[in-house]
């Protein structure tokens, strides 16, 4: 049996004379906004993903002739032209779209016959399930077939199942009815089952992408309630969190066409080593283990699934409780799934309702464990009774969290007298909820006057990523525009509730002081050494009373206060010098040097950086005397810190200096082979390490 | 009004440094209420509990009212040094027979809460919070001489930041002293805390602030043009509550760690790669060659890094604004539960007065019964969200006036079309079976709680890993909680049910999966001829079998590898092998 396609779809777009001009002037031509429907139909196909669904183009009234219709009754069914056959959906098809009109003229029934042709003849080796003609013209050139014709025609399509739907021209405007055509495409349409749609209404029902439709697969189990009952049941998910574009993939960029390389690719290597000497080690001589306070407890694959059985597959009920008990903070997970009685089990499917019925009536909902697959980890579920009003009654089963994710948090009482509110207050808020009621946000001229209803408003993150795949695609080298102002409504509030709300708002404005406070500036201890702050540290000073007070310093001071006792910024090499005599090491000094270096790296370098430069390189020296790595962790953390705040400048005097890390060619300690690393540190990719994150402060990065 | 600064200045929390707590057990029980037992008992579960997460929360543990010549203090013992709880003091702390302590001869507090703040004082690590909780009842006051030092002390700890909180240990309710009425009013100028005397009660007590108060966000609530009030978001419920994961060599036992190398590497169509050659090949990745991509319409369509970036988000800054309000009956948790919802809280740090104005909406949002409808964007990079705040009071059980659920509401996009599953033959049921059924339900009613089911695969884990650690042959029993108690559902009559409701089974058409492939491949299958085979194999045709066909020769022939996965030209290559 050949493959099966859900869906096949023929956009005839009128191309010909009689579609060039505007009904007004200085709006657009019939021909551009079919051709903007026409691409954007296609555009909804592609990104819908709908991989079973089929598009073709046809061209009326297209200067070429070109239909495998035409080739069998030669000088027949002039200017038609099949530009793209029955396929999935391409780019290349809206590409193809002409820009303008031709001089030509097609009959549209024509164009019908041979849509239905190529439905019939033009597909091989798939069968298609529903076949579908979107017919864009303004029926301006007439058809010239006689009626008989006509309702021949019409009977074939209706045998075939051919659907005809006409956008454009508003077929049932009777004020505006201009020929005897609009009489012929309203009983095509009616015939056939179709629709006919003016623009507006198209477009705006094409105005933001459907996700791509999934079929939930049912999870089958059996619902018991004790030991004995055992309902078959069938589940399947309702709402998830699946993003819409699906995951993406990563590539680099050929320097020439900026396009995906065919030459490269990325590698992607997980690394292990060990966390002591760094030397590598391989993912199978490890053990897992579990850290318990501030040990390492190692564990076997074998005592890992020892650990508990779950037992077989299965959702078991626990118990009912009062409906008023589940609240929203106890709901976990992702997405919530309905509950029917089994497929094709006709008693199951009526044992379910009964059990909805009661629970409504009770007003209660069941708890129950479920173990999704055998011996997996059980989890806990409500099962609520849910109404449907368009389709009936079912089980909702959500997650429930277990003691252990609850956290141990205390909040500040807020029951206190200085907290305290007036009725005033609490009333000013009541009229802005009546002013703000987004059940009222449209008038009448509306179909629905709510706003933002759940579950129908879209999200405006997934639209505008797929607005940017589509753009990227029909403009490969222009930048990428803002959010259409469609998706920026959907942060607005609706304006008739705005309008409504502004009196209120004054009154709450009035009742409440709402002072806002300046956040303090923080101590941290980066800013501190960043140029703004240091100018008021004392560094500054000592910098100005230099020349004055090296003179007395070394002329009247006494021994004891000449002392060096720590490294200055003003003279950080002698410094050094004078503490190593008195028996200190290098790693005992190390800090201060670093902090003394990093004073002058980021105070002097408006005007010199030689005293830093010479400090620096004095100092690296020393590291590649006895220890490099000193040095090294430490000017990577330098250059980590400087990257993050972009100080390009202090980078450049680095490496103009030759004051990058010890190699290994300069020392053998050191655990640098070449510089490679440090040549594109600030662009490579740098290198995941998989932290091990409190969890406390996982879920705080959690996405909301 | 000094009150209330006091209760702000505890409020002060830092987000850098671990909290830092020291348990102070009076162990002076001249009338033998055995208070200290409960106490020690109790601070071990809760020791445990910070071994299972592996905190980094510093705890120490202090005896006051003890007799114990190695002490250098009078009275007063350092049981647990104030870190990061580990096993071996754990054990220590354990071992300990509270029992036979030798008791002071009288009771002194001012030492014991000077030793704290000397501990806290001599502590290296940064603390974001300093706690005292003492474990005690309190009837039994120091003695007198003691009284004066014991306030002065207390100012101390005030002016240091210490909190000291009182845990009152009790079976029964009694009159507190005076004394410790003066102290607590000194302490929090609260209400006097009511007795507890189970140990699950004091642990939790004691384990009451061990999750850090950190906010997922702070932002600005933006209700109208020129109205905002701060608040912060919570999240209540713990994502990840696995013990953290290690990895340890084999050889060293050293902790491996891991990182993820990106390099960009050569690739040469139609050539067969050599790995070693491919290793030679490998080159830094710049960010400025990286490009996202993503396959539609048969093309692929690329970004640069900037630009992923930006259409992941475009929509400025973190905040949370009100767009309008609904009528609750419309948030239906059986229809529109998306994910775990978050706590929002007023935040008086940002905002002066954003308490009061919260109270206010809700209390009106109770009482007009609606929810705010609100887009969210909590961080820079999180994408924007449409939530409902919903009013509530003592979340979890936590003790909070007020605040509000921060429910997070599906998109279209979330939504799954299921109205083909619904079914409209459903015949109607009788007041029989909603009888015997509501009778079935009503026997099984219970009230749940949140923490009333515990993880029972966890559970398991943590006494296992107990067992290892500590080195005992015994594995702790645990009960678990999630399965339900199989006597509650003796009285349903199943038979009755079954009459009324059942024979369960699938009765419509089933499509057989199972059978038909089967019969289609002994079709196939059927026509392998031995002679046929042979001629194949020597005419080098044996291509011209299907891989079903291909299959059941191999499997005929006992062929010992894996025939799944494989290829028609990898299923030809076996058939050669075995067949000649």
């Amino acid at each position: 049996m050949p493959p099966k396609i859900d869906q096949g779809l023929i956009i005839i777009l009128d191309n010909g004379r009689n579609v060039a001009n505007a009904d007004e002037k200085d709006k657009k031509s019939f021909y551009e906004m079919a051709r903007e429907c026409a691409a954007r139909i296609i555009e909804t196909k592609i990104l819908s993903q709908a991989k079973n669904s089929y598009v073709g183009v046809i061209l009326l009234g297209s200067k070429n002739t070109k239909n495998s219709v035409a080739e069998q009754a030669p000088g027949e069914f002039k200017h038609i032209e099949l530009l793209s056959a029955l396929q999935t959906p391409t780019w290349q098809m809206i590409r193809e779209l002409p820009e303008s009109p031709s001089k030509s003229k097609g009959d549209w029934m024509d164009a019908l016959i041979v849509a239905a042709d190529h439905f019939k003849n033009g597909v091989y080796g798939v069968k298609i399930i529903k076949t579908k003609i979107i017919l864009l013209t303004n029926f301006c050139t007439l058809t010239k077939y006689d009626h008989d014709e006509i309702q021949q025609v019409l009977n074939g399509f209706k045998a075939d199942n051919l659907e005809v739907n006409v956008i454009g021209p508003n077929l049932y405007d009777e004020g505006h009815i201009k020929n005897n055509d609009f009489e012929l495409a309203r009983l095509f349409v009616e015939e056939t089952k179709g629709v006919a749609e003016p623009f507006g209404s198209a477009m705006s029902f094409l105005l933001f992408h459907q996700r791509k439709s999934v079929n939930s697969v049912a999870w089958n189990s059996d619902l018991s309630i004790g030991p004995d009952l055992k309902i078959p049941i069938s589940s399947y998910i309702k709402i998830d969190d699946k993003p819409v574009v699906g995951k993406w993939t990563k590539k680099v960029k050929d320097p020439v066409t900026s396009k995906p390389s065919k030459e490269e690719a990325i590698k992607k290597e997980r690394i292990f080593y060990n966390a002591e000497n760094h030397s590598k080690v391989k993912s199978d001589s490890r053990t897992k283990g579990y850290q318990y306070g501030q040990q390492i407890i190692p564990f076997t694959q074998n005592e890992e699934t020892e650990l508990y059985a779950s037992g077989e597959k299965g959702l078991t009920v626990y118990g009912f409780t009062h409906k008023e008990n589940i609240q929203w903070q106890c709901l976990t997970d992702v997405g919530l799934s309905y509950i029917f009685g089994r497929k094709g089990d006709v008693n199951a499917q009526q044992t379910v309702k009964c059990l909805v019925e009661c629970l409504l009536e009770l007003n209660l909902v069941g708890v129950a464990r479920r173990v999704c697959i055998s011996n997996y980890a059980p989890k806990m579920y409500a099962l609520i009774p849910n109404v449907d009003n368009e389709n009936g009654i079912c089980l909702s089963m959500i997650q429930l969290c277990y003691k252990e994710n609850i956290k141990h948090m205390v909040f500040p009482p807020t029951n206190l007298k200085k907290y305290s509110c007036t009725d005033a207050q609490v009333n000013a808020f009541k009229e802005l909820i009546e002013a703000m009621d987004l059940t009222k946000a449209y008038d009448d001229t509306y179909d629905d006057t709510e706003a933002f209803p759940i579950g129908e408003t879209v999200s405006p993150t997934a639209q505008y990523i797929l607005d940017c795949i589509a753009f990227r695609s029909l403009n490969p080298a222009a930048p990428l525009p803002p959010p259409r102002d469609e998706i920026m409504t959907l942060f607005k509030v609706p304006p008739l509730v705005e309008m409504r709300s502004r009196g209120a708002l004054e009154k709450i404005e009035k009742l409440f002081p709402l002072n806002k406070i300046e956040p303090r500036p923080k101590k941290n201890k980066q800013q501190q050494e960043s140029p703004q702050t240091l100018t008021v540290l004392p560094v500054t000073k000592k910098a100005e009373n230099e020349p004055f007070e090296i003179p007395k310093i070394s002329l009247f001071m006494d021994k004891n206060s000449t002392e060096t006792t720590s490294i200055g910024t003003m003279n950080p090499i002698d410094d050094y010098k004078a503490l190593t005599n008195k028996g200190k090491s290098l790693s005992d000094l190390a800090t201060e040097m670093t902090e003394s270096i990093q004073s002058l790296l980021y105070y002097n370098l408006h005007d010199d950086s030689k005293k830093a430069v010479n400090a620096m390189k004095f100092f690296r020296n020393e590291c590649i005397k006895s220890d490099p790595s000193i040095y090294n962790n430490w000017l990577q953390k330098l250059k980590i810190s400087l990257n993050h705040e972009k100080n390009t400048k202090v980078l450049e005097v680095i490496n103009e200096n030759e004051l990058n890390v010890i190699l290994k060619s300069e020392s053998s300690l050191s655990t640098y082979e070449n510089e490679d690393s440090q040549l594109y540190e600030n662009d490579t990719i740098p290198n995941t390490l998989p932290v091990v994150i409190d969890p406390e402060v996982d879920a705080l990065f959690d996405e909301m | 009004m000094d009150s209330d600064i006091e209760v702000e200045e505890c409020e002060e929390f830092s987000y850098r440094g671990n909290a830092g707590t020291i348990i102070l057990i009076n162990v002076y029980d001249p009338l033998s209420c055995k208070f200290p037992q409960i106490a020690h008992v109790a601070t071990c579960q809760a020791l445990k509990h910070y071994l299972r997460t592996s905190t980094s929360h510093n705890v120490g543990v202090v005896l006051y009212g003890i007799d114990d010549p190695t002490s250098n203090i009078k009275n007063v013992l350092e049981v647990m040094p104030l870190a990061p709880p580990n096993m071996d003091d754990y054990k220590k702390l354990k071992n300990i027979n509270i029992l036979a302590l030798k008791q002071a001869k009288e009771l002194r507090l001012s030492d014991a809460l000077w030793y704290c703040n000397k501990m806290f004082n001599s502590c290296t690590k940064t603390l974001s919070s300093q706690t005292i909780i003492l474990l005690s009842r309190l009837d039994t006051p120091p003695l007198s001489e003691d009284e004066t030092p014991t306030f002065d002390r207390i100012v101390e700890l005030n002016n240091s930041e210490i909190i000291l909180k009182l845990i009152n240990l009790s079976d029964s309710e009694y009159e507190i002293h005076q004394f410790y009425k003066d102290l607590l009013f000194e302490v929090n100028k609260n209400s006097l805390p009511k007795s507890v005397w189970k140990i699950e009660d004091v642990t939790k007590l004691i384990l009451n602030e061990c999750d850090r108060h950190l906010a997922t966000a702070q932002l600005i609530f933006e209700i109208g043009n020129n109205v905002s009030i701060g608040i912060s978001i919570y999240k209540l419920l713990k994502s990840n509550i696995e013990p953290k994961k290690v990895y340890l060599s084999n050889e060293t036992n050293a902790v491996v760690t891991s990182d993820t190398k990106t390099t960009k590497v050569l690739v040469k169509p139609d050539t067969d790669m050599d790995i070693d050659r491919v290793e030679e090949q490998e080159m830094p990745l710049l960010k400025s060659e990286l490009l996202h991509c993503q396959e539609y319409g048969n093309e692929i369509i690329a970004f640069t890094d900037n630009e992923f970036k930006t259409i992941n988000n475009p929509f400025g800054p973190a905040k949370l604004k009100l767009l309008g309000f609904k009528p609750e009956t419309f948030l239906c948790k059986e229809k529109w539960f998306l994910k775990n919802c978050s706590f929002l809280f007023p935040n008086e740090k940002s905002i002066e007065g954003s308490t009061t104005a919260l109270k206010a909406m809700h209390q009106a949002c109770i009482e007009t019964k609606t929810v705010a409808i609100c887009v969210i964007c909590s961080r820079i990079n999180s994408k924007p969200n449409i939530v409902a705040l919903s009013p509530c009071t003592r979340p979890l059980g936590l003790d909070i006036d007020i605040g509000f659920d921060v429910i997070p509401l599906p998109f279209s996009e979330n939504v799954r079309d299921l109205s083909s599953l619904f079914s409209d033959e459903i015949a109607d049921t009788s007041d029989t079976q909603k009888d015997m059924l509501k009778n079935i339900i009503n026997n099984v009613k219970f009230n749940y709680t949140p923490s009333m089911f515990e993880n029972p695969k966890l559970q398991s884990l943590y006494r296992v890993i107990e067992a290892k650690a500590l080195k005992q042959d015994d594995i702790e029993p645990f009960v678990d909680t999630t399965k339900p108690l199989n006597k509650i559902f003796n009285e349903i009559d199943g038979e009755q049910f079954y009459e009324l409701f059942g024979p369960f089974g699938v009765t419509a058409v089933k499509r057989n999966s199972e059978t038909k492939p089967a019969n289609t491949k002994l079709q196939k299958t059927a026509d392998v001829n031995i002679d046929v085979l042979d001629q194949r194999v020597k005419d080098r045709k044996v291509n011209m079998y299907t891989v079903p066909q291909l299959k059941d020769i191999l499997k005929h022939k006992k062929a010992t590898e894996a025939l799944t996965g494989l290829n028609k030209s990898n299923l030809v290559d076996l058939v050669y092998k075995y067949c000649s």
